[in-house]
């Protein structure tokens, strides 16, 4: 009976047959066009309307990339349709429409777009290398078993480029070089059976391989066409007669060496780039695209559970200085909305000075801490939490106008009062106490404004404002004369300090009922240190 | 302007909208001095009240034991204090018993400050707001009213006693002139009740560092 169960278990832990290697080849021919164009378009609410959208949302122009040749090197729907091809000259394209949009082709640019997509299909399969000319390899075997279904699988790999409305070209067979071959020639073949590989590359092309013109010429003498000529002929033959890349490629092909690749690694952090199609002067137009970002970037954070507490939008300006922008908020934010608000807010105030090309995106700061708990029987409205609320204030304002009152640790009253620039954790921490220095002086009164600087005691009609920018006007028409109130207050800093101070205090009383708090320096006049209100 | 006009834009009050007997009257905080209670009633609930002073009268020292009961009953709730005349002295509110760690200062434009006094009104996450502001339009005004009673919040505005200023439509509006031993308050306007009214708030107890004037020194004194 034992032995029966043991047998039993044994037979559930057999493991399953080992997949047969399956790779998929994407090649994006039109990649840095589709993404250009794709960029621009909204698809989901929370995105303004009217004039931003109402540009971006225009009617679409034949939009045609050019090389350094200028020549074309991709195009879209519209200019394929007036009839212009790839590898046309400019000057001929623009000839055959007067409505072509024309913008460069960027090498570098793809590059780090093929990266982004390769990341994004990171969520589906670890197994991606990146391929020259704007393609991805995928190994696709290991996940399977997962997905259960090929297609299934397949579906969830070409949502993300549909959504993103990226042309493809796909291929799929059990070696990565076949996949290649298959992608360029018959895109809709999917092949998964490695018995077939042989059968099926057999009548297509030698013009296929990927193996340099002087070689493929040295083929054709031979009286080769046709890749099933070329894999017949004995191993030692064709080491004997060709370069010996030319056997390794033959054994990739046929998957009896594995193919060397660059799997890529998902940075570990967030990074998004945007070209825009319409260079914008105007920070409202800048809200859409910037839309797009957040939303790829509420994407990557909802992927990994997680929240980030820093962005910053980097805005490229061709003909003029770059800008960079950051919003630290106070807690970690995580859905599009809400850093969409903030941003909202930043931009509002920005002062653009040229027009603007790209939008860089960048995230960091990111942690595990789950969303801060609302509370159901709150007596209060409550449609932000407090710290929704300061992340609002400091992007529109700026962290030096939106201050927290702090303590910090010294004889000197101005030093004491020390501004707490707000972040989360000196927030929620502990309530702060006095420090020792100032729990003696507890009793001792104290002003409830202070000014950062002593003013000088302002005569008759002398608006303190312009003498402190920073503060609102204070006037003192009718505080002149002052009485004093016994008893003065002397406030020595340590004598070791750099620059120790004996400064002495007294509180005055205006005419018009102020409670003044004076200061003097040892050896100086009298001036206005604060103000009892 | 018609009279109609007026009623309507809430210009005027008539006795019949004073509260009946067995009506509960409209909800106040105390403001933690009886002789001030007895006069007003205490803070009115989410609206706006007036407080025109020269700054370094006693204006906080009014709201103090206010603002520290609130922040006992609200304790995740702010304390904003927009475009206050000088910076806030940290010291002054911990010995006041005031928790720092749910206190603002925003300094700013005017027009700043109006727009951070909106949106901490409207976002229900703040229990008082201390705005200065001496340029406060009538529109601007309602908007901030508006945005209190969404919010639950009371908002406080000082205005400053020398300037010319329209009247706004406020629920409550105090003139505060100083005195030696406290702060003289008379009452502009009181919905739903009489203005005109003045008393003294004595605090020579509560501070009597700032109450002891006896003898006088005059400044010129110093200069010796």
């Amino acid at each position: 009976m034992k032995d029966s169960i043991s047998q039993q278990q044994f037979a559930c832990d057999k493991p399953a047959e080992p997949q047969q290697p399956l790779w998929l080849y994407l090649h994006f021919p039109t990649l840095q066009l589709d993404l250009l164009q794709s960029g621009q378009l909204s698809t989901s609410e929370g995105e303004p309307a009217g004039l931003a959208a109402a540009v971006f949302h225009s009617k679409p122009l034949p939009l045609v990339l050019v090389n350094e040749q200028h020549q074309v090197c991709q195009a879209n729907q519209l200019a394929l349709a007036a009839g212009i091809n790839t590898g046309m000259s400019l000057a001929q394209a623009c000839a055959l429409s007067a409505s072509l949009q024309v913008r460069a082709w960027q090498a570098k640019l793809e590059q780090q777009q093929l990266r982004q997509i390769a990341e994004q299909l990171y969520e589906f399969t670890a197994d991606i290398a990146l391929a020259p000319s704007s393609a991805l390899w995928l190994r696709l075997d290991p996940m399977l078993q997962l997905y259960k279904s090929l297609p299934a699988l397949l579906q969830q790999l070409y949502l993300p480029l549909d959504t993103l409305g990226i042309q493809y070209q796909s291929g799929l067979a059990p070696t990565a070089a076949a996949a290649r071959l298959f992608a360029l020639n018959t895109p809709q073949l999917q092949l998964t059976d490695s018995a077939q590989l042989r059968q099926t590359l057999a009548p297509l092309s030698i013009r296929l391989l990927p193996i340099g013109a002087e070689l493929q010429q040295q083929l054709q003498r031979l009286g080769i066409e046709r890749l099933g000529q070329w894999l017949d002929l004995p191993a030692a033959e064709l080491s004997k007669r060709f370069p010996k890349q030319l056997a390794i490629y033959r054994q990739e092909l046929l998957g009896t060496q594995n193919p060397s690749l660059q799997f890529i690694q998902p940075a570990s952090s967030f990074m998004r780039r945007l070209e825009l199609l319409w260079h914008t002067d105007q920070q409202q137009f800048l809200l859409v695209p910037l839309g797009v970002l957040l939303r790829q970037l509420q994407h990557y954070l909802q992927k990994g559970n997680r929240r980030c507490s820093t962005t910053s939008l980097l805005l490229q300006i061709p003909d003029g200085q770059d800008v960079q922008l950051q919003i630290a908020a106070p807690q970690p934010l995580q859905l599009q909305q809400h850093w969409f608000a903030l941003w909202q807010q930043k931009l509002s105030t920005l002062q653009l000075t040229g027009n603007v090309s790209s939008l860089t995106l960048l995230a960091s700061d990111f942690c595990q801490q789950p969303a801060a708990a609302a509370d159901l029987l709150a007596h209060y409205p409550s449609n932000t939490n407090p710290l929704q609320l300061l992340a609002l204030l400091q992007a529109r304002l700026g962290d030096e106008k939106v201050r927290q009152p702090g303590l910090c640790a010294s004889w000197l009253p101005h030093q004491a009062n020390q501004p707490n620039n707000s972040s989360a954790d000196k927030i929620d921490g502990k309530p702060l106490a006095l420090p020792a220095t100032l729990r003696q002086a507890r009793h001792a009164p104290r002003p409830a404004f202070l000014y950062p600087e002593p003013q000088p005691l302002a005569p008759i009609h002398i608006n303190i404002r312009s003498l402190a920018t920073n503060y609102r006007p204070c006037l003192y028409q009718s505080c002149m004369p002052l009485q004093l109130l016994p008893g003065t207050e002397r406030v020595c800093s340590q004598w070791w300090a750099d620059n120790d101070k004996t400064i002495d205090y007294r509180i005055a009383y205006s005419q018009s009922g102020q409670w003044l708090w004076l200061c003097r320096e040892a050896g100086g006049a009298w001036q206005l240190q604060g103000l009892f209100a | 302007m018609s009279l109609q006009q007026l009623r309507q834009q809430g210009h005027i009050w008539q006795f019949k909208q004073a509260a009946k007997e067995g009506e509960t009257p409209h909800p106040v905080h105390a403001t933690g001095f009886a002789a001030l209670d007895q006069v007003i009633g205490g803070w009115p609930v989410q609206q706006v009240t007036e407080i025109q002073c020269l700054p370094g009268i006693g204006e906080l020292r009014l709201l103090l034991p206010y603002l520290t009961r609130q922040q006992l009953i609200q304790q995740e709730r702010w304390v904003v204090f927009l475009n206050c005349p000088a910076r806030l002295n940290a010291v002054f509110f911990v010995q006041n018993g005031i928790r720092l760690e749910r206190v603002l200062e925003i300094n700013g434009s005017d027009n700043e400050a109006l727009w951070a006094a909106e949106q901490c009104l409207k976002s229900g996450c703040c229990q008082s707001i201390l705005l200065w502001h001496n340029h406060l339009q009538i529109a601007q005004f309602k908007r901030l009213q508006l945005a209190a009673a969404q919010g639950q919040t009371e908002l406080f505005l000082y205005r400053n006693a020398v300037a010319k200023q329209q009247h706004l439509p406020v629920s409550l509006s105090l003139a505060l002139t100083g005195s030696p031993n406290g702060v003289v308050i008379r009452v502009q306007k009181k919905r739903g009740g009489w203005a005109g009214q003045q008393l003294q708030v004595d605090w020579s107890e509560q501070w009597p560092q700032l109450c002891q004037l006896q003898p006088v020194l005059p400044f010129s004194a110093l200069a010796g």
